[in-house]
Formats: structure tokens, C-alpha cells, sequence
């Protein structure tokens, strides 16, 4: 992509250059450009090659162009543009305010896109760093005909890495938070369990040492090594080289790091970046616990079941993705037909095997959101750069009535029209560049304000790597092109269009001019109000979300996490763990209840398929997925949730026959209708049977905009069986304190446990409203800039609006007219301007806003409220802006006006 | 063609025009290699960008100092449309001159250098 990029860039270079010239070497010339980018290896050689290919451009195309024409031909041609760049500099130099303002004001605009861009170059276009990103697919092995993007499994791995001949390569990962003994003491990373060939499919070479190859996919558990991420190396030894070679302990075994990753490697995926490798073949000795217990192991290899493999392949150059896909189905085919039917026994309606470049494969989950929410910002800055352009425009035009009568001289002097004109685009030229640039400093600013926030799919914005690198310029480059153009023409052509004897006579300039600033007034106004009210909404839809009733009171409460099976406990431990930390919790003062959980409300959960044999309900006949979360005896109690009926777990048996559940209203509900649900059973995956013994109010369970989440509860006992990581969960007046006091004691049973996401259940609630959260941020940020450009852009027309009718308020004020009067004839003009502005931009916000209506929770995106706040704003401002210059104008004093024309 | 002119005339050549002759001085390269060329042979620190060179090339076949000439056999997997530009006699000449006048400049350089005497403080 970036060398289609490199060639187009190359002919709008070559575009300078004068024609004979252009017809003799540009062929030429855009070829060596292309070789010489694509033999720049790092993005800042190819930054530095772009910006001297500029300039060399500029020089060069300027100097052929001064040579090829006769001294005839220079008064029209496009000879003398050097001498335009310096008559400009001096021009806008006597003029540092304005320029100051113009430069900021596009700064401003520029910033706000390159730096969106940045974020788009960094997610959708180079989202992974390996080599040839272009040529590796993620591969794909349907798990259904509704989960058609599943991962492989080990002997369909080796099926299509054995038999492929379209591909250079297969390679497999998998990736699992993992529990380490290294430099910082025990804590808790992300690992990537991955292939021998993984690095050498990937094209990735190590930054020291080596990384996992071919050699350690021998016999299981042969090989403890790992690689250690570039940040894991900096954080752990602060850098040091001799980091290689040392061990860490990983379920009490020593691993050798045996070499860090490069840099800029950051796995294949966008959100859980790995902080360290190893070996596929050391799976069951890495302490995942229960899910790759070793006894599994052999199973694990042999199986087909599980498509738990994340596959990449490398395409050979010149196959097509689906000539790939089509290989690997016939690959399948050659495999036993047990090992290759599809779950649910569907027919083959779908082809199992596909593939999708690993750019869009990197953050596939949440994509579409991703995609929408990308979107927004964009439209969000592209609504701030025309909003500048307007401004600037606006400035141009009076600056260019305020030279009328330099440029007069020069037309009377001879210069064509054309000339004039490129003149003052040469000029918008200089701005918009020296706009760009300082926008460049803006657009990292704005990243990093940004740096706190999340991308929908937890991919965390401080993790991204988002360079300007060449394709992030060369946008920037683009933008300022356009911007220029766009601001720029409009004025140029206006100031070119004089009549020349007035001018000599010395009059100002006409009125002619008031019904484009009016106009452009308008547009700002409407533009800035668009912004508005798409902060309003998104505030008054943080409000509507923090306001959201979830159902129990979650400020008390706080909760900590533990992954007991990533320490290697088993059950008995693990129960006798949970028991302890119940005993020794409600001992502490500052606590006043205890529980655990496998889900505490406000985070992601696990839904499991359940089945009522006497379900009423028509969706009932089938499986209904309920969220599933087991809880200790004290739970309810501890969250706040009254029984509605029946009864509490009290101290069921971890084993016995005696199964219980107790349901959320919610579930019941889709089960029996209105009907009494105590006393019925219900069959999870349509097998093992529980007892239904309580009912609770349904509360919000993942998130506030949570519809009526059908939730079932089962005695920890249990689900501690399940080995999903359990939350302790205390409730107090000093909720924070009491979390201190809570890791206190867990630390005294075990140091070794890492203590995993400490927090106030309360705060999560900012952390589920994230979407709004940050699109109020971003709107808020945008809307203010818009609401100060917009208000010094009607200042500033009514201002100069004013100052051209100094003449005519004198002489009516000399002939007796009110000071009020004058100063209503100013202001009428503008509020005209405002209100039209005010009325386009309510339509096209009543037109757009339903695009925001994915973000927005509790409110209509048509919301009447939002709408009044934001056109309200507005119309303050902009009447404040206007209401200085007009009360000027009515004190205009007849004799100094009289004089100064 | 004009009558040739005197090579001292050229003298002294820019580092552009100096380095794009020693690189088509032993073979006809097109314009990448001479960006290469020049890459190499100046340990990297000169990158000719596209522009210069051409407008060098156009100037330098002006003043016959440089031909173009066809492709060399030898570049067979390349494409032929690829222009190939080589030294002339006269570019010959001017180049011996140019590195004459340089040497010479280098051996008084050398000269004021070792005469030199450290300063005593």
C-alpha cells in the first residue's frame, strides 16, 4: 500500500516540474523516487527522504521553470515563483498577528486529523509488525456455520502446515494470561504459547538473542524457554544486554530467556498484547491450571475438538486469498471425516477453512465498533478543519479588501490576473504549510490527551504504537494541500476582481463582499452548533448513564481479584483458600461484609446454555445462555439484593445430589412467565440438573445499558470446580480501606497469589460508560475550539463590517439618528447571519444526529433538550461576540470618521 | 553541435555534477543506479534526490558531458525503457581536470597542515 502511496506522491512532485521537462524525465523520475523510498528501511528514513524530496521539488521545479521561458513569457507564465515565496514571506511577516491567528486556527484543525489519522495508520492500516504484513492471512477453521472466524486445531494445524503448497509456512499461537516469578517478584502477564516456526513465518528477527524456533517444538516439556517482549526487557533490567540468559520461574520450573523481540513486535493481535513467548511444546508445564492440565496433554495434540490455535500463514506471492482458502478446504477434506464435521451436525452450508489479511484479522472481534467509532472521530475533526477553513477564509477576504490597493498598483503595473492569483494562493500556500507543521506538535499533544482512553475492544490507545510515519506526513501534507485550496481560492479570486479606477481614486473597497463573510459567518455558526450539540448529547448521555438505576448500590463495595489456578492450586486448595480469606476478612474492622464471586456486576461474565424441560414460554422449548456466577453464602447480603423468593445457599454440599440454583427475575421469567419458579429444575448444556431454591432481583450485570440479563447463581462450592478466577468482594462505609485492609490479609495467606484488578465497584461504573466518556471528551475538546473560532470569526466580519460603514454611521449620526438605532442596523445584520447559521445547523444535526444513536444510552439521539442547550450556547456567543463591535458603531464619532476617509 | 568548449570553463563542478560523472565514469548506469551509486560512494551522506539529478543530467547532456545511451545487454530482467546515461570524451576530460584541480587544492591543504606547529599555551 505505502509504495502505491510513494508513487502517487511521486506525480504530484513530478506535476511541478514545467512540461517539456516533465515529458522527457518524469517517467524517469517517478521510478527512482519509488526505489529510492522503497530502499529507506525505517519509517524516519522515509520521513526524511519525503521531506527532502519536497523541497528538492520545489527547488528544482521552480528553477526549470524560471529557465524555460523567454523573458517574453514571463509576465503570464509561471515564472517567478521564488520571487512570489519571498514577496509573501514579507507580506505575511509585517503581519505577525494575523498570521499567528490563521496559523493557529489551522494548526488547530490540522492537528485534530493527523492525529485521528495516526490512530486510524496504527489500527486499520499497519496494525501488525512483521514483515510483508500484506502477504500473511490469519487462517480460520469454522467452529459452525454461526463461528466461521475459530481457530484450529493442533492435528488440523499440522494438516495445513504439512500439505500447503500455496503458503510459505503455517504457525500457530495461543494466547493466556501467565503467571511469573521474574525481577518484579510474582506477577501476572499476557504469554503467547506459540509454534517453532511462529518467528520465522512471521519474518520476525530478535532484537538479542534468539527467538522460540523449529529446535524446541520437540518432545513436551523438553524445552523451558522464553522470549521476552522489548517492554517486558526494558521494564524488568531497565535495558540491560545481559538479561539473556537468565531465568525466571514459571510454575515453580526455571524458563531461560533465551532473546527479546524486536521493538516494534507486538504479536498479531491489537488488544492483550503479549509481554512473553514460549514454546507450544511446553503448554501443559506453563501452570494455566485446570484447562491444560498436564494429563490433558496428550489429548490436547490428538484432538479435534478444541480449535484453540490462533493460525497465520505466509501467502507466496502471486496466490490469492481464496485460491489459499480453497488449497486448505481440500486439505481438510483428506482428513478423516470425524475429525473435520462441523458442531451442531450443520450441513456443509459454509466452507470450514478460510482466511483474512492479518490487518483486519488484528482486531476482528470488535471491528464493526471500531469501524463507528473511527468514524466518529473523524467526522468530529473533519467538522473542526472546515470550521477553520471558514475562519480563515473569512480573514483572508477582509486582509485581501485591506490590500486592494497594493495589488491594484501591481495590476496597474501589469499583472495578469492569473498572476495575482497565485500570488495570494502562494501565500495561503505558506500559511497552511506552517500550519501543518506547528499541527504536527498539536496532533501529539491531542494523542496523548487521548492516551487515557480505550478503544472499543480494550485496545488501550497508550499501547498503540502511533508514529507520524511516513504515510501519517504524507496525509498531513494532503490535508494542508486541500486546506490551502479550500480557504484559499475563494479570497484569491475575490481580490483579483477589483475595479481599477476607483481603487486609484482611492475609495475603500465596495460593500460588494458582506454576502460571502455573511455567508461564511453562517457556515461557522452552523458548524460549530453541530459540534455542540453533539457534546450535549454526549453529556447528557454520561449523565442519563451515571444516573442509571443498576440496581443495587454499588459505592460501598469493592472487590479484588484471584487466579488461584494460575498458581497451580487445586480445588481442595482453592476452597480452603476462599474459606480463609471469608475467616480472616470479617475479622478486620474496616470490613463489613464479605463474599465471593465469579462475576461481580459491571464487568464481562461467562453466559452458559440452560434448558427448562417444563418451560411455558415459547424461546423457553430451546436453550436460553445465562450469565453464570458463583457465589458464596453472604453474597447477596454483601451486594445488597433482597431475596424476592425462597431462599440464600446456606452451606450447600460441594458434591452431594442436592444441586441448588438461585435465579435473577429476569431468568425466570424467559423460562415460566409469570408462573412460581421455586421448586423447578433447569438443565445446564441440557444435562446436569439444578433445583430452582431463590429468586432475586434483576440488577445491571456487564454494563448500565444492560437489558434484563437473565443471570443463575450457584453455590461456589461448585463453580470453584469450574476454575474461572474468583473476586472477593467487601462492603463498607470506607470502601477504599477496607480494599487496604482486604490485600492485607490475602497477602498473609499467600504472597505468592497476585492480586489482580483491586477496585471500587463503584468507579467501574465510569469505566462501562467509557464510549460516552470519551466521546464527551472528544466532543467537548472540539465543541469549545469551535465555539471561540466560530465567536472571533463573527467578531471579527462584524468588526470589519463596521469599519467599512464608518462613513455612512457618521453622517447618520451627524444628521440626528439614536445611538440605538445604529446600533440595532449593525447588529440586525449579523443576527441574520446567526440565525440562518443556527437553522443549518439544527438540520443538519437532526439529518446526522441518528448516527450518533449506537453511543448514545438514556437519551434519543433527536433529544429536544440537547438541541435547546447547545443552539442556546451558541446564540450567547455569538450575539456576545457581535454586541462589542455594534455598541462601537453607535458611538461613532461623526468628525473622526469624517476625517480618516 | 556547437564547437567544443574549453574544459576548464566547467571547472569547478558542484558536488551533484562531480559525483553524477564518477558514477557513469566506468559504466552507463540509469538513474537509480546513479543514485545509488552516489549513495555508496559517498558513505551515505549524499542522497541525490530526483529533481537535482535530472536537472544535472539534462544540463550535463546539453554541454556534452554525458550521452545517453541503449540499455547494456547484461540488464536483461530490467525494462528496456529504462534510459541509460554514460561519460563522454569531453565529460572524461572535465572530470580528469576537476580531479586534478581537487588534488592539487588537497596537496596545499596538506602542505598548510604539517607546517603547522602546535601552539604553546
Amino acid at each position: 500500500v505505502s509504495h502505491r502511496v510513494a508513487r502517487a506522491f511521486a506525480r504530484v512532485l513530478v506535476a511541478m516540474y514545467p512540461r517539456e521537462f516533465r515529458e522527457e524525465f518524469g517517467a524517469s523520475m517517478v521510478r527512482d523516487f519509488c526505489e529510492t523510498f522503497a530502499s529507506r528501511r525505517t519509517a524516519f528514513d522515509r520521513a526524511r527522504f519525503i521531506a527532502a524530496a519536497i523541497v528538492d521539488a520545489v527547488r528544482s521545479a521552480a528553477a526549470e521553470r524560471a529557465a524555460s521561458h523567454t523573458p517574453a513569457e514571463r509576465g503570464s507564465s509561471m515564472y517567478g515563483v521564488t520571487e512570489d515565496i519571498r514577496f509573501g514571506a514579507r507580506a505575511l511577516l509585517r503581519r505577525p498577528g494575523f498570521v499567528a491567528a490563521v496559523v493557529l486556527t489551522l494548526a488547530l484543525g490540522i492537528g485534530a486529523n493527523t492525529a485521528v489519522f495516526s490512530l486510524v495508520d496504527a489500527v486499520f492500516l499497519r496494525p501488525v509488525a512483521v514483515t510483508e504484513p500484506e502477504r500473511v492471512v490469519a487462517i480460520f477453521h469454522a467452529l459452525s456455520a454461526n463461528a466461521p472466524n475459530s481457530g484450529l486445531s493442533y492435528p488440523v494445524y499440522r494438516a495445513m502446515r504439512d500439505g500447503s503448497q500455496t503458503l510459505d509456512g503455517v504457525a500457530v499461537a495461543m494466547s493466556h494470561p501467565i503467571n511469573v516469578a521474574g525481577p518484579a517478584g510474582n506477577e501476572l502477564l499476557n504469554s503467547g504459547v506459540v509454534s517453532g516456526n511462529y518467528f520465522s513465518v512471521l519474518g520476525i528477527t530478535p532484537f538479542a538473542g534468539r527467538l522460540v524456533s523449529e529446535s524446541d517444538d520437540g518432545a513436551h516439556g523438553a524445552s523451558p524457554v522464553i522470549v521476552i517482549s522489548h517492554r517486558l526487557w526494558r521494564r524488568w533490567s531497565n535495558a540491560d544486554p545481559n538479561m539473556v540468559g537468565k531465568t525466571v520461574k514459571i510454575a515453580n520450573r526455571a524458563f531461560t530467556i533465551v532473546g527479546v523481540a524486536p521493538p516494534a513486535f507486538r504479536g498479531t493481535e491489537l488488544a492483550d498484547v503479549a509481554d512473553l513467548w514460549a514454546p507450544v511444546s511446553m503448554l501443559t508445564s506453563l501452570g494455566f491450571g485446570g484447562l491444560y492440565a498436564p494429563e490433558m496433554d496428550a489429548e490436547l495434540f490428538r484432538t479435534t475438538a478444541f480449535h484453540w490455535l490462533d493460525a497465520v500463514g505466509r501467502v507466496k506471492p502471486g496466490v490469492t486469498h481464496d485460491v489459499v482458502a480453497g488449497e486448505l478446504n481440500r486439505l481438510l477434506k483428506r482428513l478423516p471425516p470425524t475429525e473435520r464435521r462441523l458442531l451442531n451436525e450443520e450441513p456443509a452450508a459454509i466452507d470450514p477453512m478460510s482466511v483474512m489479511p492479518i490487518t483486519r484479522s488484528a482486531a476482528l472481534r470488535d471491528r464493526d465498533s471500531l469501524v463507528r467509532f473511527v468514524r466518529l472521530m473523524f467526522g468530529v475533526v473533519a467538522l473542526t478543519l472546515l470550521l477553520a477553513c471558514a475562519n480563515v477564509a473569512n480573514l483572508l477576504l477582509v486582509r485581501s479588501s485591506e490590500r486592494a490597493q497594493e495589488l491594484g498598483v501591481r495590476a496597474a503595473l501589469g499583472a495578469g490576473r492569473s498572476r495575482i492569483v497565485r500570488q495570494l494562493l502562494i501565500e495561503s500556500a505558506m500559511l497552511a504549510a506552517v500550519g501543518a507543521v506547528v499541527g504536527l506538535g498539536v496532533a501529539i499533544g491531542t494523542v496523548r490527551t487521548l492516551a487515557a482512553f480505550q478503544l472499543p475492544g480494550s485496545i488501550a490507545l497508550a499501547e498503540l504504537d502511533l508514529a507520524l510515519d511516513a504515510r501519517v506526513l504524507m496525509f498531513t501534507a494532503l490535508v494542508a494541500v486541500g486546506t490551502a485550496l479550500a480557504f484559499g481560492l475563494l479570497p484569491a479570486f475575490r481580490a483579483s476582481r477589483f475595479d481599477l479606477a476607483a481603487l486609484l481614486r482611492n475609495e475603500r473597497a465596495s460593500r460588494g463582499g458582506a454576502a460571502i463573510r455573511n455567508t461564511l459567518v453562517a457556515m461557522q455558526v452552523a458548524l460549530a452548533l453541530v459540534l455542540l450539540i453533539g457534546a450535549t448529547l454526549f453529556t447528557r448521555s454520561l449523565r442519563a448513564g451515571l444516573a442509571t438505576d443498576i440496581g443495587f448500590d454499588a459505592r460501598p463495595l469493592a472487590a479484588v481479584d484471584v487466579d488461584l489456578r494460575l498458581h497451580g492450586y487445586d480445588r481442595a486448595r482453592m476452597l480452603a483458600y476462599y474459606a480463609e480469606a471469608e475467616r480472616r476478612l470479617r475479622a478486620r474492622p474496616e470490613i463489613e461484609r464479605v463474599a465471593l464471586a465469579t462475576h461481580v456486576p459491571l464487568s464481562r461474565g461467562v453466559q452458559l446454555p440452560f434448558k427448562a424441560k417444563d418451560a411455558v414460554t415459547a424461546e423457553g422449548k430451546r436453550n436460553i445462555r445465562f450469565l453464570v456466577n458463583g457465589v458464596s453464602d453472604d453474597y447477596f447480603t454483601a451486594i445488597g439484593l433482597p431475596i424476592v423468593q425462597g431462599r440464600v445457599f446456606s452451606n450447600e454440599a460441594a458434591d452431594g445430589p442436592n444441586r441448588v440454583i438461585i435465579l435473577n427475575e429476569a431468568a425466570a421469567k424467559r423460562f415460566w412467565g409469570s408462573a412460581s419458579p421455586i421448586g423447578r429444575s433447569v438443565n445446564l448444556f441440557g444435562g446436569e440438573a439444578f433445583t430452582v431454591v431463590g429468586i432475586v432481583p434483576t440488577t445491571k450485570s456487564e454494563t448500565v445499558t444492560d437489558e434484563a440479563v437473565p443471570t443463575a447463581f450457584l453455590p461456589l462450592v461448585r463453580q470453584a470446580g469450574f476454575g474461572n478466577p474468583a473476586s472477593i468482594v467487601v462492603r463498607s462505609a470506607a470502601p477504599a480501606a477496607a480494599l487496604r485492609a482486604a490485600q492485607q490479609e490475602l497477602r498473609a495467606i499467600d504472597r505468592g497469589i497476585s492480586l489482580r484488578r483491586p477496585r471500587l465497584v463503584g468507579n467501574q461504573i465510569d469505566d462501562v460508560l467509557m464510549p460516552q466518556r470519551f466521546g464527551t471528551r472528544l466532543f467537548a475538546i472540539f465543541s469549545l475550539i469551535a465555539l471561540v473560532v466560530a465567536s472571533i470569526g463573527v467578531h471579527g466580519v462584524v468588526s470589519y463590517g463596521v469599519s467599512l460603514r464608518r462613513r455612512e454611521l457618521g453622517i447618520r449620526i451627524a444628521l440626528g439618528a439614536q445611538s440605538s438605532h445604529i446600533y440595532w442596523t449593525v447588529l440586525r445584520a449579523s443576527l441574520i447571519a446567526v440565525a440562518i447559521g443556527c437553522g443549518v445547523g439544527v438540520a443538519v444535526g437532526v439529518v446526522g444526529s441518528p448516527a450518533l444513536a449506537v453511543f448514545l444510552y438514556g437519551i434519543r439521539p433527536l433529544d429536544g433538550a440537547a438541541f435547546g442547550i447547545a443552539a442556546l450556547a451558541l446564540a450567547v456567543a455569538a450575539v456576545g461576540a457581535t454586541v462589542v463591535p455594534a455598541r462601537r458603531a453607535s458611538r461613532t464619532d461623526p468628525v473622526t470618521s469624517m476625517r480618516t476617509e | 553541435m556547437p564547437a567544443p568548449r574549453d574544459p576548464d570553463t566547467f571547472l569547478p563542478l558542484n558536488t551533484d555534477t562531480l559525483m553524477i560523472l564518477l558514477a557513469v565514469a566506468n559504466e552507463a548506469r540509469h538513474g537509480y543506479g546513479i543514485i545509488r551509486d552516489v549513495e555508496e560512494r559517498s558513505e551515505g551522506s549524499i542522497l541525490l534526490q530526483t529533481g537535482a539529478l535530472y536537472r544535472n543530467l539534462k544540463r550535463l547532456r546539453l554541454d556534452g558531458l554525458v550521452a545517453e545511451v541503449q540499455a547494456p545487454p547484461t540488464d536483461a530482467t530490467d525494462d528496456a525503457r529504462r534510459r541509460y546515461y554514460t561519460i563522454t570524451k569531453l565529460g572524461t576530460t572535465v572530470l580528469d581536470a576537476e580531479v586534478q584541480r581537487m588534488a592539487m587544492l588537497v596537496r596545499a591543504a596538506k602542505v598548510v597542515a604539517a607546517g603547522r606547529k602546535p601552539r604553546l599555551a
